[in-house]
């Protein structure tokens, strides 16, 4: 049986009297790529912080399957293979890579040796026992979706996962964005690189306003006049 | 409201430490609550910095369990310095 949507659906959370995040719904469908798109402060990082219980909500409700959580615990959600990445960076920041992503193929019973296999796929071998403070922010960004492609996550939400790295780089975090849908996790990304991420969808979603519009497929997207004049902008396509 | 508890710590210790026989000069054990306090925070502090949260929550751990057990342990590292300093600095 097919894995069930993961979602969250009307969700709203006020910051002393701005409602920031208004009735907005996102969802990682099994094998599909969404992406969320939307200026800066849209709200975007809250939504997904909400969604995997790292913010509190002040409505709105988080769906998997038959469960739902009005205020869901991170570790729940992780337990049942919802993995998050924030834009903010995942691994700490005090250790070298290798031992964190070890811990994590141990705790989730893989091999080690994909460790080897994930960072070669990402390139970042070489940086694998350096000291994070020495890692460029291409290398640490990939470090995070290396941590990601390791645990096989049933659905993954990334925020800007590919900020700050070159357009080679980008490419190599593309592939394995979209290996991981291949293998039927559903995938939800965040970014301001809209042509790539376009090109890595299977569903946009924009949020404008603090709420979220679900656009359908990219070409569906491109062709909506709204979104063309307020977020692509003329030159775009 | 901290000076108050910190205080208020002083003044049990010293009390403590009376009842027991041990006499210990307030002042310094003013400064032996107040360095070991503020190593606590610093540790407790390292230790969030160091702890990949976001990580552990995508591996089902929960933070709330392995904070709760930092915090328990230096709470208790700091009170067997306390002790030590105590001893160390009775009259």
């Amino acid at each position: 049986m097919a894995d069930p949507v993961f979602a969250a659906q009307s969700m709203g959370r006020w910051f002393r009297r701005i409602e920031v995040v208004h009735s907005a719904s996102i969802w990682c469908r099994p094998g599909q790529v969404t992406v969320l798109l939307g200026r800066n402060g849209a709200g975007k990082s809250t939504l997904l912080k909400m969604a995997t219980g790292w913010l509190r909500p002040d409505y709105g409700v988080v769906k998997l399957g038959d469960e739902a959580w009005e205020r869901p615990k991170p570790a729940e959600l992780g337990r049942r293979g919802v993995f998050y990445l924030p834009a903010e960076g995942l691994l700490s920041r005090a250790h070298q890579v290798r031992p964190q992503l070890n811990q994590v193929a141990r705790s989730l019973g893989v091999s080690i040796e994909r460790v080897e296999a994930v960072a070669a796929q990402l390139d970042i071998q070489s940086a694998l026992d350096r000291a994070m403070w020495t890692l460029s922010g291409g290398e640490l960004r990939r470090a995070d979706v290396a941590a990601a492609l390791i645990a096989q996550p049933r659905y993954l939400l990334a925020d800007e996962p590919l900020g700050g790295i070159t357009p080679k780089d980008r490419e190599l975090v593309r592939a394995a964005i979209r290996q991981l849908a291949a293998a039927g996790a559903g995938v939800l990304v965040t970014g301001h690189d809209v042509a790539p991420l376009m090109d890595l969808a299977d569903n946009v979603v924009w949020m404008t306003g603090g709420t979220t519009h679900d656009l359908g497929t990219p070409e569906a997207a491109r062709g909506h006049d709204q979104f063309r004049r307020e977020y692509l902008g003329p030159s775009v396509f | 409201m901290a000076w108050l508890v910190i205080h208020g710590a002083v003044a049990a210790m010293g009390g403590m430490a009376e009842s027991t026989g041990i006499e210990v000069d307030p002042r310094a054990l003013h400064n032996i609550i107040w360095i070991t306090g503020v190593a606590g925070l610093v540790a407790l502090v390292e230790i969030r910095r160091q702890r990949p949260q976001v990580l552990l929550g995508n591996l089902g751990i929960p933070w709330t369990r392995l904070w709760g057990a930092s915090l328990g342990a230096v709470l208790a590292a700091e009170g067997l310095l306390q002790v030590t300093l105590v001893m160390l600095f009775r009259g």
